[in-house]
């Protein structure tokens, strides 16, 4: 059997013999040295977020060629050599004075992967062959399909691309986050956690407002016969990061209370509930991490009483079984069942990590590990009752008069559970900004032993803090806006060197402090 | 016939496997294939355990696991990639399930296409060219294997280890030759490809080899063989595992010259008797664990207790991509540029120093189908000229004395890296490690020393380029006193300093211009 060390080149689809005989039977025989063909595409400079949100967007591509090359296609390619997946940009772009430039349309990439790498193909070379010789640029290709009724936006879809990460999104009343991906080198992904996760429709329960059922645009055009606008917005940012707003109001139906409607008919009116449902969510972590931030209104100037129900759901692969680990356990992933409750959940945010596979190594790039985490506990977490693949995050809130209930949902993905746990972990330090200290300032020497300290604190996931400590001593808050509020205490020090110490608490259970050290004398 | 040493290899003996094809795959007795939750995991070997055995006479590999109830019978493959493009080495059939556990002792598979693999136990139904198979858990192994070759007294070696491959060759052939990433799916999609610091048969030029012993052209074995002549004796290699990842080997080949001064290219003819020219070499080569470089510590040492002068063209040759074009980065240039047949290139600095190789100098950064090269040398070549023939082709030329009864040490480093980035800082950490910085056995840090005279001590040990050749403390020179093994040597230097708090700062420089330096700080009172 003949022993043959080489790399296998997969690009070029050359099972050679590099290493071994090649290299001993070195040789000095010089090849033909043509002057090389290559293109390379300078504009778009760098990896570069296209956005798509309807209106037929364009961009500029412009760059350079070899004396040989006349023409170049330009496609947007990703995959492995030989099996790549690629899209056309443009054909047949002239090559004039060594260089070429052409105005295209975004290309839709919303049933594929949302990020591939632009190349300028001279004429007669095919996506398949050796491209490496054609440089050009990453694109991250975000792109917004929305449901219109023509005048209104009552739904969207989302499939974006940042870092190695790439994810899908619905609005909140269909699906939510629904799934995440992890990219190869060659742009390929793995599709590891797919789902929906920050669900707030499809069953009865998801939004109750003051003991009705109340429904978001989506659920709206589904089951009745009227519409609800949503308003949304996307804003990108080159290194990839994406925010979108969607707001709408929570609407309810005059003739029934039952859910869905058993017809469009049976739905009577559609009634305003007093409360407006607005969510930020936000794309990055390079591209591992969604940050869901929900806010409910009083629009109505009235209080109400919100059960919500936000709904988790995990595709498991063909035969793969879903694993969960619960905070507050210990052991590793485990099945779930139908019906089943979890309790003993931490008091404050904390992470749900799903695994897509439970039986996986760690580290096999075919599966992924979720990591949900909530700013506050919920009320109740419990699986479906005929489907254990889903579960529900239950809450009840107040809305205040004129006020606001805020809650947060992060969904995180990694390749390594230890990966997963770690961006969870982040995310829940991210649900609550620490209190700043304005006034002493750090070292400061206070005369005598009254000390009064004031500072601010600012809205994270659960709201505005409802309590500032200073060195046990109760602040007084008072709001400066629906996001930053300001404090001050005033107490008896004994003289010496001391450390101040603001400890901000959230309605979701969280703390988070900052401290100085002061001499008072 | 060489002495093959094989120290630290896991497996015991005999017989390969064979990688089937694919449609042989698909003929696998099949039960009915099972469905959703049922699971196999592998439990032994560990997950980047490695094995190192010789080519054909490969020993033996235990396998254990557990498995799902459903589960009766388990085939056990090492995979690279998935579904229908899988790469698939069978490891054992049919291995029977009792009570949920499974166990089998099979020979290890016989050179899979690349060493690194993912074992599975899959139930008999299952197709390894199924494309979801991550129920079926299982470690990443290192099949890594070696093979002598008789006919040029050399060997093939490959090995992997984390997330890179290698292969490479004795030191007469290829000290270095490929080196490549593995994705996390086990497939290997770019790599770098080549022959590096290689003294074999050919040199640049027509009229002289690789190397020359005290005006002689001399021989390393292979290129003995290639000639047809006859070597004094063959070369002795042994190969080991390190212990947490990666691998080492050591080569010991004397360096012959005809016994009558004869016109090069020589012949059995006209060199009819091969003689010693008093210079053996002995190498000692390491994998790092990473995966991603391999180190080269090269001693030339006198065998006949008489001084020698060396001449060495070190050649290395790099495969650029089929449709792509080499690109080139010596020390001190900041972008990749072509080369020319015959060119010669100086001003390479004068400690040690990286020279970067791209596949293609025309790929985008980050182009996981192209890798950066860095070739890292302990001293100064005094010169790189490229082929005449070849512009992928360079010769590194190094004049160097071996003392009476003594050696000369030089050091390289091969790298790569997908991302030039990589390469840069893989050849950083090279040049790093060519020399190791002086130790301060005293005064200790924070000393407090009575009166203006200081005395230093510590101790110097050898790097890539030997012991240190001069050690100064705060600009004294230092007396030196080597051990017996030329492995370390003793400093001291005594001198006046100032009263007050100082900085000792010692220097030691070694033979190819490198420093590295150690302080503590001190007070005189």
């Amino acid at each position: 059997m003949a022993y043959a060390p080489a790399m296998a080149h997969t690009p070029l689809r050359r099972l050679a013999v590099l290493g071994g005989c090649g290299v001993l039977a070195m040789s000095f025989q010089a090849p033909a040295h043509a002057d090389p063909t290559f293109t390379h595409i300078s504009t778009p400079s760098g990896r570069t977020t296209l956005l798509d949100d309807g209106g037929s967007p364009t961009f500029a591509i412009s760059g350079t060629a070899s004396p040989d090359v006349t023409t170049v296609d330009i496609v947007c390619v990703r995959g492995p050599s030989g099996s790549t997946d690629s899209t056309v940009v443009a054909s047949a772009v002239p090559v004039a004075g060594g260089g070429f430039s052409t105005v295209s349309p975004v290309p839709d990439l919303s049933g594929s992967s949302p990020v591939c790498r632009l190349k300028a193909l001279p004429s007669g070379i095919l996506p398949d062959d050796d491209t490496t010789s054609f440089s050009g640029p990453i694109l991250n290709i975000d792109i917004v399909k929305r449901t219109s009724d023509g005048t209104n936006t009552l739904d969207f879809r989302l499939t974006a691309g940042s870092g190695n990460g790439e994810i899908s999104v619905a609005s909140a009343g269909k699906c939510g986050d629904s799934s995440m991906g992890t990219l190869a080198d060659d742009l390929s992904v793995t599709r590891d956690s797919e789902g929906c996760v920050g669900d707030l429709g499809g069953t009865a329960g998801s939004v109750r407002v003051d003991g009705h059922p109340a429904l978001l645009p989506p659920e709206v055009l589904a089951f009745t016969n009227g519409t609800s606008p949503l308003s949304l917005s996307f804003h990108t940012r080159k290194d990839g990061q994406l925010t979108w707003t969607e707001s709408a109001p929570l609407l309810r139906c005059s003739g029934t209370d039952t859910y869905p409607p058993s017809s469009p008919g049976a739905c009577g009116s559609l009634l305003g509930t007093g409360v407006s449902f607005h969510r930020v969510g936000t794309f990055d972590r390079g591209g591992h991490q969604v940050r869901l931030r929900d806010t409910f209104t009083s629009s109505d100037s009235a209080k109400h009483r919100l059960r919500l129900v936000y709904g988790v759901e995990s595709t498991p692969p063909p035969t793969g079984a879903l694993g969960f680990a619960f905070p507050g356990r210990s052991g590793g992933f485990h099945g779930s069942m139908t019906g089943q409750v979890v309790t003993g959940l931490p008091k404050k945010a904390a992470t749900v990590l799903v695994r897509s596979d439970r039986f996986t190594a760690e580290g096999d790039p075919s599966a992924g590990t979720r990591a949900i985490t909530w700013s506050r506990p919920p009320d109740r977490l419990a699986f479906s009752a005929d489907d254990a693949t889903v579960f529900g995050l239950q809450y009840a809130l107040a809305v205040p008069k004129n006020g606001t209930a805020a809650l947060g949902l992060t969904d995180s993905q990694a390749t390594l559970t230890s990966t997963a746990r770690a961006l969870g972990s982040r995310a829940a330090d991210d649900m609550m900004p620490a209190p700043r200290i304005t006034s002493p300032a750090r070292g400061a020497v206070i005369t005598g032993k009254r000390t009064k300290v004031t500072g601010v604190v600012r809205a994270g996931a659960n709201g505005l803090p409802v309590s500032v400590t200073v060195n046990g001593h109760r602040a007084t808050l008072k709001p400066t806006g629906a996001s930053r509020a300001t404090y001050h205490v005033v107490f008896d020090e004994s003289l010496g060197k001391h450390t101040l110490t603001a400890v901000a608490r959230d309605a979701g259970g969280n703390r988070r402090s900052t401290s100085i050290t002061v001499r008072n004398k | 016939m060489a002495t093959n040493v094989l120290r630290g290899a896991r497996g015991l003996a005999v017989a390969a496997t064979v990688v089937l094809p694919l449609a042989l795959l698909t003929q696998l007795p099949a039960d009915a294939a099972p469905g959703p939750g049922t699971w196999t995991s592998i439990t032994t070997p560990a997950d980047g355990t490695s094995f190192l055995n010789e080519f054909g006479h490969e020993g033996h590999l235990t396998v254990k696991g557990k498995t799902s109830p459903d589960v009766s019978a388990v085939n056990v493959y090492c995979l690279r990639g998935s579904g229908s493009s899988v790469d698939a080495t069978i490891v054992a059939t049919t291995v029977p399930v009792v009570t949920g556990g499974f166990t089998a002792t099979v020979p290890v598979p016989s050179a899979p296409t690349f060493p690194q693999c993912r074992l599975r136990a899959l139930p008999d139904g299952v197709s390894a060219t199924q494309t979801y198979l991550a129920s079926y858990a299982g470690p990443v192994v290192n099949f890594d294997s070696w093979k002598y070759l008789a006919s040029q007294d050399t060997f093939q070696l490959r090995a992997s280890s984390r997330t890179g491959t290698m292969a490479t060759n004795g030191m007469g052939v290829c000290a270095a030759a490929d080196l490549a990433t593995v994705a996390p799916d086990e497939t290997v999609p770019g790599g770098s490809h080549g022959c590096l610091y290689a003294l074999g048969q050919s040199g640049l030029g027509a009229t002289h080899g690789t190397v020359g012993v005290d005006g002689h052209e001399a021989f390393t074995t292979g290129a003995a063989l290639g000639y047809g002549l006859t070597p004094t004796r063959l070369a002795t290699s042994s190969f080991h595992l390190r212990h947490g990842g990666g691998m080492g080997w050591v080569e010991t080949m004397p360096l012959d010259r005809c016994s009558t001064d004869t016109a090069f290219p020589p012949s059995a003819g006209t060199c009819p008797t091969l003689v010693s020219s008093g210079v053996e070499i002995r190498q000692v080569s390491t994998y790092l664990p990473g995966g991603h470089q391999v180190r080269i510590r090269t001693e030339f040492r006198s065998v006949d207790g008489e001084r020698h002068a060396l001449r060495l063209d070190y050649l290395n040759s790099v495969s650029p991509l089929a449709d792509g074009v080499m690109g080139f980065r010596f020390p001190g240039q900041k972008s990749f540029h072509g080369s020319t047949t015959g060119e010669v290139v100086s001003a390479l600095g004068h400690a040690a120093g990286t020279t970067l190789a791209r596949s293609n100098r025309l790929s985008d950064e980050g182009d996981p189908a192209v890798g950066t090269r860095a070739i890292t040398w302990s001293r100064t070549p005094s010169r790189i000229t490229f082929s005449g023939s070849d512009p992928n082709t360079f010769g590194m030329s190094y004049r160097l004395r071996v003392p009476k009864g003594g050696s000369v040490h030089l050091g390289f480093a091969d790298s790569d890296g997908v991302l030039t980035s990589q390469a840069v800082a893989l050849g950083h950490r090279g040049e790093r490690d060519m020399m190791s910085a002086p130790r301060i056995s005293s005064p200790d840090p924070g000393s407090v020393i009575h009166g203006r005279t200081t005395t230093v001590k510590g101790v110097v040990t050898s790097g890539a380029n030997g012991l240190p050749t001069s050690v100064t403390v705060n600009g004294h020179a230092a007396t030196l006193k080597p051990n017996k093994s030329g492995s370390k040597a003793a400093f001291a230097a005594t001198f006046d300093e100032s009263l007050g708090k100082h900085t000792v700062t010692v220097v030691a420089k070694d033979a190819g211009g490198n420093t590295r330096s150690a302080s503590v700080r001190i007070r005189n009172i």
